[in-house]
C-alpha cells in the first residue's frame, strides 16, 4: 500500500517537474519570438534607404504655397510620417528659425502628401503644402519614417566644392589645361628646366610649357599644328596687337634647340584617353614659334604689358578635327625680369 | 502495524517533497516569469529622437525634443539627459506610434547655455530600462 502511495507521489512530483519544464519551454518560446520580432523590424529600419535628388525641392508654387522634394528609394517601401524643416540661416526670412516647421500628413493644415515611397522607386515627389522654402534662407529637411529613421536634406542643395587637386585645372571640350602655379612655364636661352611663367621678360625669346590632359575617355587626342598661346595686352585692343606663340615640337626644350611642330609626320602631342580611374598623365605642351607650323622664335613685346592669355586649341578628337578657345591665365612682363622688383 | 507504519510515513515525506516542489517551482516561475515579461515587453519599446532644436528665450535655454514610439507597445519616458546631466521631468507616456514634444511646447529647460554649432548628447531614457543616446547640433 506505502509503495503505491509512494509511487504515485513520485509520480506527481515528475509530472509537476514536466509542467515546469514546459512552462519554461514556453516562455522562453515567446521570448524569443519577440525578439526575433523585434530583430526583424530593426532590420527593416534598417533596410530603408532614402536617398533625396537634387536639388531637393522642386516645383515651387507661390498660389498654393507647395512645392515637391524628389528622393530616389533604394531600399525596402518606406513610409514618411513626418517631416521637419529648421531655417538655419534666417538671411531670405525667419521662417522655421525660432522653432522647427512641423509638416504632417493629411489634414493638417500645413502637411505632405504621397507619403509612401514604394520599394525601388525613382523620382517620387512628396508634395509639402502650406509652406515656400525658396525664399532665400537654407533650410534642412528632416523626413522621419515610421520604422524611426531619419532621411535628411538641405535646400539650396549644397554645392559640392571641387577635389583640391582640382581648383587650379579649367575643362573645356575633351581637354584638361593646368593653371596651378607650377604648370605654366617657361624657358628661355638654352634652359633645360622651364620656370614659373606668371611674370616674363620682356624682347627676350621663349618657349612656353602648358600641362594639358585628356579627360575624354572614349578617344585619343592629337593636336595640330594650328594651335597657339595668344597673349593680349591690356593696353592695347584690336587684331594685331596680340602676340601669338605658336606650339612646337614636343622636342624642343628652349628657344636655343626650337624645332617646328610636324603633326603630319611627328613627332606629335598625342594625348591618350583616360581611363575610369581618371585622366591619363599630364603632357607638357610647348609654345614658341613667332608663326604657324615654323621653328622661328618669338618673344614678348619690348614693353612691359599686362596679358590675357588665351588657347586656341585644334586637335582631332574620334577622327573629327575641331577647336576649341580656352580663356587661360593673366601674366606680365617685366623688362628687369628676374629682378625683385618684377614681382 | 508494520505497514500502516511505513504508509504514514511515506504519505508524510511525500506530503513534504509536494510542499517543497510546489514552493519551488512557484518560486521559479514567479522569478523567471517576472523576467521573461519584463524583458519581453522591454524589448518591445522603441523610442525615436526624431529631432531636437536648441534655442534661446530671454535668458533661458530650451531644448525641443521630438520623441516617436515606433515599438510595438506603449512606453513611458521618464528620464532625459542632456550630455549626461540629468533633467527630472514628468513621465510621459507614449502610444504606439504617437510623436510628442517633450516636457512642454516650449521644450525642456536647459540647466544653463549651450554652445552654438557644438555637439550636444540626449539621451532618453524609459520606465523599463530602454535608453536611446542621439547626438545633436545645437
Amino acid at each position: 500500500m506505502s509503495t503505491i502511495f509512494g509511487g504515485l507521489f513520485f509520480i506527481i512530483l515528475i509530472l509537476m517537474g514536466f509542467n515546469v519544464m514546459l512552462w519554461g519551454f514556453i516562455q522562453y518560446d515567446s521570448y524569443n519570438g519577440i525578439i526575433t520580432t523585434m530583430a526583424q523590424r530593426d532590420q527593416q529600419a534598417t533596410a530603408e534607404n532614402l536617398v533625396p535628388v537634387n536639388p531637393g525641392a522642386t516645383d515651387f508654387d507661390i498660389p498654393t504655397q507647395s512645392f515637391n522634394i524628389t528622393v530616389n528609394n533604394l531600399g525596402i517601401a518606406v513610409s514618411i510620417a513626418r517631416i521637419y524643416i529648421i531655417n538655419i540661416s534666417p538671411t531670405g526670412s525667419s521662417q522655421c528659425s525660432s522653432s522647427p516647421c512641423v509638416v504632417d500628413p493629411l489634414p493638417a493644415a500645413v502637411n505632405f502628401r504621397n507619403s509612401n515611397v514604394p520599394e525601388g522607386v525613382i523620382d517620387h515627389k512628396i508634395k509639402v503644402t502650406g509652406l515656400l522654402i525658396n525664399d532665400g534662407s537654407g533650410y534642412k529637411v528632416v523626413m522621419t519614417s515610421t520604422r524611426g529613421r531619419l532621411f535628411t536634406l538641405f535646400y539650396p542643395w549644397p554645392a559640392t566644392p571641387p577635389p583640391s587637386g582640382q581648383l587650379f585645372q579649367t575643362n573645356i571640350g575633351p581637354l584638361t589645361v593646368f593653371f596651378d602655379f607650377k604648370s605654366f612655364n617657361f624657358t628661355m636661352g638654352s634652359q633645360t628646366q622651364s620656370q614659373t611663367a606668371w611674370v616674363s621678360p620682356t624682347n627676350t625669346p621663349m618657349v612656353f610649357w602648358l600641362k594639358v590632359t585628356n579627360a575624354a575617355t572614349d578617344s585619343t587626342i592629337r593636336l595640330r599644328v594650328f594651335s597657339s598661346l595668344l597673349f593680349f595686352p591690356y593696353s592695347a585692343g584690336g587684331l594685331g596687337a596680340a602676340t601669338p606663340f605658336y606650339i612646337v615640337s614636343p622636342n624642343t626644350q628652349n628657344p636655343n634647340n626650337i624645332q617646328a611642330y610636324n603633326d603630319a609626320g611627328g613627332p606629335f602631342y598625342d594625348l591618350p584617353p583616360a581611363d575610369p580611374s581618371g585622366p591619363s598623365s599630364s603632357l607638357s605642351v610647348k609654345f614658341g614659334a613667332r608663326t604657324e607650323g615654323t621653328a622661328q622664335t618669338q618673344s614678348l613685346p619690348n614693353q612691359e604689358q599686362t596679358f590675357l592669355v588665351f588657347i586656341g586649341f585644334y586637335y582631332v578628337y574620334k577622327g573629327q578635327f575641331q577647336g576649341q578657345t580656352v580663356p587661360f591665365v593673366a601674366m606680365r612682363s617685366c623688362a628687369a625680369y628676374p629682378a625683385a622688383s618684377c614681382y | 502495524m508494520a505497514n500502516l507504519t511505513m504508509l504514514i510515513i511515506v504519505v508524510f515525506l511525500s506530503t513534504l517533497l509536494f510542499t517543497w516542489s510546489i514552493a519551488s517551482f512557484g518560486a521559479y516561475q514567479t522569478g523567471a516569469g517576472y523576467w521573461f515579461g519584463n524583458r519581453s515587453l522591454a524589448n518591445q519599446e522603441r523610442p525615436v529622437v526624431e529631432n531636437v532644436f536648441f534655442y534661446q528665450s530671454g535668458p533661458s535655454y530650451f531644448a525641443k525634443i521630438y520623441v516617436r514610439n515606433v515599438g510595438s507597445i506603449e512606453l513611458t519616458l521618464d528620464s532625459v539627459y542632456v550630455n549626461s546631466t540629468r533633467y527630472n521631468i514628468a513621465p510621459q507616456l507614449f502610444g504606439v506610434n504617437q510623436v510628442a514634444l517633450l516636457v512642454g511646447s516650449n521644450g525642456l529647460p536647459l540647466s544653463g547655455p549651450f554652445a552654438k554649432g557644438a555637439l550636444q548628447k540626449i539621451t532618453v531614457a524609459t520606465l523599463r530600462g530602454t535608453t536611446l543616446t542621439t547626438t545633436w547640433v545645437a
